[in-house]
């Protein structure tokens, strides 16, 4: 279904679309993939494409890291939905039911020390809040979840100014 | 996924040259391939990552560890680097002060920054 016809049809004709994707390294490909595909039939130009396929792969590794020393089975959630004026993706960690949404800082801050912040791994959220116009988190029965939004209109056929 | 590491020698600098996509999946291998050039004596290395098309947090602290290891040696890690949406990566992070980076391999091993 990711990256066919079948994908945007559906998106089409409901507003959005959820996947479920086992939470391992490998299936992140496949998330880019599909938001690549939703995103290019937005106003977006294709460096901002790449902002938010980058940002939903960040998001989605967050919820792979955390499971590689668990070995849970649950999936990672991913839904897409989109309105005239913008798309939400959100990420959900299934294996977080009812705790306490996923704390963010209310801006992008500039690591004082990038290098150790990279070996870390903490470079990650900085990414994240810089390449989408707005980052927010919630807890749920279904679990913890980041979201993320861009600001565009639907594709009219004519290239981003 | 496939992610090609190639490595060849030009001007005494081991050149790396990186294809494909640097994710959380793909990177253990840059890291082992890095480890290993370092093992095996080479320790002025340019990582040629015009080939890449994708570059993630993880692939940075791949780099990052890479240029701290060499640095141990005695040694330098730089970057080769055109593409807007990786060089975007580097800049958000800050890493830009951290990283040499170069237009082409010519200009890394030869010592002329793009900067």
């Amino acid at each position: 279904m990711v990256g066919s016809p079948t994908a945007v049809e559906h998106v089409e004709r409901t507003g959005g679309i959820q996947i479920d994707v086992p939470a391992q390294p490998g299936y992140l490909a496949l998330v880019r993939m599909l938001v690549h595909t939703l995103a290019q039939r937005r106003d977006l130009d294709d460096e901002r494409i790449e902002d938010l396929v980058l940002a939903v792969s960040e998001a989605c590794g967050w919820v792979v890291g955390s499971r590689l020393a668990t070995d849970t089975p649950r999936p990672v959630q991913v839904r897409w939905s989109e309105s005239d004026d913008g798309c939400v993706i959100e990420v959900t960690d299934t294996t977080s039911r009812d705790g306490d949404a996923p704390s963010l800082p209310d801006e992008a801050k500039l690591p004082r020390d990038p290098s150790r912040a990279a070996l870390e791994g903490e470079l990650s959220l900085p990414l994240v809040l810089a390449l989408v116009d707005e980052v927010t988190s919630s807890a749920g029965p279904n679990g913890s979840s980041v979201h993320m939004t861009v600001n565009c209109g639907p594709w009219d056929g004519q290239p981003s100014t | 996924m496939d992610l090609g590491l190639d490595v060849t020698e030009r001007n005494g600098f081991a050149v790396l040259a990186v294809r494909g996509e640097v994710d959380v999946y793909t990177a253990p291998r840059l890291r082992e391939r890095l480890v290993e050039m370092v093992s095996q004596g080479n320790h002025q290395v340019v990582v040629d990552l015009e080939g890449v098309d994708f570059l993630d947090s993880t692939g940075l602290g791949v780099l990052v560890g890479g240029l701290k290891r060499l640095r141990s040696h005695e040694g330098d890690l730089t970057l080769v680097c055109t593409q807007r949406r990786i060089l975007k990566v580097f800049e958000i992070t800050g890493l830009t002060k951290v990283f040499q980076i170069f237009e082409d391999v010519d200009a890394a091993t030869g010592g002329a920054s793009s900067e």
